[in-house]
């Protein structure tokens, strides 16, 4: 178990190597000049522009700018962008919203998908099932700022029941977006609860579970269901890294400074150090987040051992 | 097998239980099925004659065909062009003339909607493509050779999938500016461009596990025993065996890549004027979604149907091609 963790850790420090490369590559190919339009109606006086693409070393070659923004960031230093703000307090205002969004959103997909999952897979074709397919077809098949925009008009501006917007971030701000955010997974999670649970139902383990003696709840709940819950916590895992870029969708409806707009400004402005940061958090936390699922299988599934 | 299936009866149909009494002799006689039909029938019969009698299949297939006359001859539906526009009846709601009503510039929404099908497809079936042969390519190869380099292969899918797919198409998408004299077809490119760079991945790993699963088989060594080429025990032998899956995925993922076009345009990035799309047009329509609701339903309702019917297709063919299912 300990020299499995640590081969995945190694195996993070290559992934998180490359992508941001791969970021840092992509944001220098951005066209434009950073400094245009940053002086007012005039151009930057040359001077100016000059100094600036000194300092931020704007100037020298793709691998050398990429190889003093991994030694800085080794150093903790997330660099500044172009008006001279750290990355880091930006980030440290955005991350923690966006963070807290992505979690209730998956709150949700875990209460709401896996609670319908478990109830139209126990009722095969029954009622519930049909009226969670369809309802889980509707879903999935409406774009998200579609999705966000409706609610936001019908529960938040016609009933008042959610705030309409979500400027300051608190948890109670965000129930609504989050679950705008969360409800395409939502129904992914609960027809991969369904239909894994359906299949398991049919195993012999359950078979023995229910010859045994034991009730109902309990072969559902505890032996049947901890085995099916394997490929639903593999998409949650997965679905944290499209969550938390999906944001920015859901994030430009509710009106909430995450992660989702500064990144938006900051491609535009080419800020390269600011995308590279977020997308490097991003990607850690996406890598983090997998490495726990793999490590949860074992606990799911007593036959899976990390050697 | 049955008695599994008598505890589940409780709660399953009778029918169903009919039916799994049916699968659990034919799985005993493997041979049997097949003498009593004549001929032996391929996997890929078998799921065509399974389709046959889908109704799911049936539905969708019908609405894609439809949706794919739509995007290839507009022209049909009909007799307006989506040019031409009269300002005074600038978002007009639903009437008896125009079943749609008029969007902001007063176009005829039914006629922007007819002609916004091409593009929205034609994304989704050229992201869809490129992907699937991009993702099969690095699949087959990391799978079949194994070694270092599937090593290397692997990592460099863990670096593209560990990027969030709307915030790398965002990256694509402003790396190539397009003028606005830039022809629709270049514009649609450069979304596909987008999808399609960071999309590949999940293709490619199916793709390497059903390889693997594949490469042991028996038939496989009897090729290579009988001196085949790689190129050909590849192609002829493991690939028919390894695509169903990543065909099914691919299915789906074309509904979900015309929902992301619609997303990227929502964000004035993906699809911009003069190219009609959905995704144009519900993004122009959300900021009028509180005084004029039609503008927004109807683009909406034909991008779901559309990405609906891609699931339901992928389903369906899933099912068909999943033997434990029947």
């Amino acid at each position: 178990m300990g020299r499995y963790v640590i081969r995945r850790l190694l195996q993070m420090v290559l992934v998180l190597i490359g992508t941001t490369f791969l970021i840092f590559a992509m944001v220098y190919a951005l066209p434009g000049d950073p400094f245009a339009g940053k002086c007012g109606d005039r151009a930057c006086p040359p001077d100016y522009v000059a100094a600036q693409r000194a300092k931020f070393g704007l100037d020298d070659p793709l691998l050398i700018q990429y190889f003093n923004y991994v030694k800085n960031l080794l150093r903790g230093n997330f660099g500044e962008s172009y008006n001279g703000i750290t990355v880091a307090s930006q980030l440290q205002q955005a991350i923690p919203i966006t963070l807290r969004l992505t979690a209730l959103a998956v709150a949700f997909e875990i209460v709401i998908g896996i609670g319908a999952g478990i109830l139209s897979g126990i009722r095969r074709n029954g009622y519930f099932d049909n009226l969670a397919l369809i309802s889980t077809l509707v879903v999935i098949s409406i774009p998200i700022f579609v999705i966000g925009y409706v609610l936001q008009f019908t529960l938040g501006v016609k009933l008042g029941i959610f705030p309409v917007t979500a400027s300051d971030g608190s948890w109670g701000q965000l129930i609504l977006p989050g679950l705008v955010l969360g409800s395409l997974s939502l129904a992914y999670v609960s027809r991969l609860t369904r239909t894994s649970l359906a299949e398991n139902l049919r195993a012999d383990y359950v078979r023995t579970a229910v010859a045994k003696g034991l009730s109902r709840t309990r072969v559902i709940g505890v032996h049947t269901l901890r085995n099916s819950l394997i490929p639903v916590v593999t998409y949650i895992g997965g679905d944290v890294g499209t969550l938390l870029g999906g944001a920015i969708v859901t994030e430009g409806i509710f009106n909430i400074n995450g992660i989702g707009g500064l990144t938006f400004q900051a491609i535009r402005l080419k800020e390269g150090s600011l995308v590279v940061g977020v997308v490097t958090l991003l990607v850690l936390v996406f890598l983090l987040v997998n490495l726990l699922v793999d490590l949860l299988y074992a606990v799911l599934d007593p036959r899976i051992r990390y050697e | 097998m049955s008695d599994i299936d008598a505890s589940a009866a409780a709660t399953a149909p009778t029918a169903r239980g009919g039916s799994q009494h049916h699968e659990a002799i034919s799985t005993a006689l493997p041979g049997r099925p097949q003498e009593g039909h004549g001929e032996p029938r391929s996997l890929g019969k078998d799921a065509w004659l399974d389709l046959r009698t889908n109704p799911i299949f049936l539905i969708s297939a019908t609405l894609i065909v439809v949706l794919l006359t739509m995007a290839m001859f507009p022209g049909l539906f009909t007799s307006q062009t989506p040019e031409s526009a009269d300002l005074t009846k600038s978002r007009v709601g639903p009437s008896s003339q125009a079943w749609f009503g008029y969007d902001l510039q007063g176009n005829d929404i039914y006629t922007l909607t007819v002609y916004g099908a091409r593009a929205s497809i034609m994304v989704g079936v050229l992201a869809t493509t490129i992907t699937l042969l991009l993702g099969s390519l690095a699949g087959i190869v990391a799978g079949y050779a194994g070694g270092w380099v599937d090593s290397v292969i692997s990592r460099l899918t863990d670096v593209f999938y560990a990027i969030p797919l709307l915030l790398g198409a965002i990256l694509v998408v402003f790396a190539f500016p397009t003028p606005p004299e830039t022809p629709s077809i270049v514009i649609i490119l450069r979304v596909v461009a987008a999808l399609a760079i960071l999309g590949w991945t999940p293709v490619a790993r199916i793709m390497r596990s059903s390889v693997i699963g594949v490469k042991q088989a028996d038939y496989v060594q009897a090729a290579r025993a009988l001196g085949a080429s790689p190129v050909r025990i590849v192609l002829r032998h493991i690939l028919p065996n390894a695509v169903a899956p990543v065909i099914v995925v691919s299915t789906i993922a074309l509904g979900g890549y015309i929902a992301v076009e619609a997303t990227l345009s929502f964000l004035g990035l993906g699809l911009t004027p003069p190219v009609v799309s959905w995704g144009v047009a519900i993004s122009e329509a959300s900021t009028f979604v509180r005084v004029s609701p039609h503008m927004l339903l109807f683009p909406s309702l034909f991008l779901s149907i559309t990405v609906l019917a891609f699931i339901m297709l992928g389903d369906a063919v899933r099912d068909a091609l999943d033997p434990k299912l029947r």
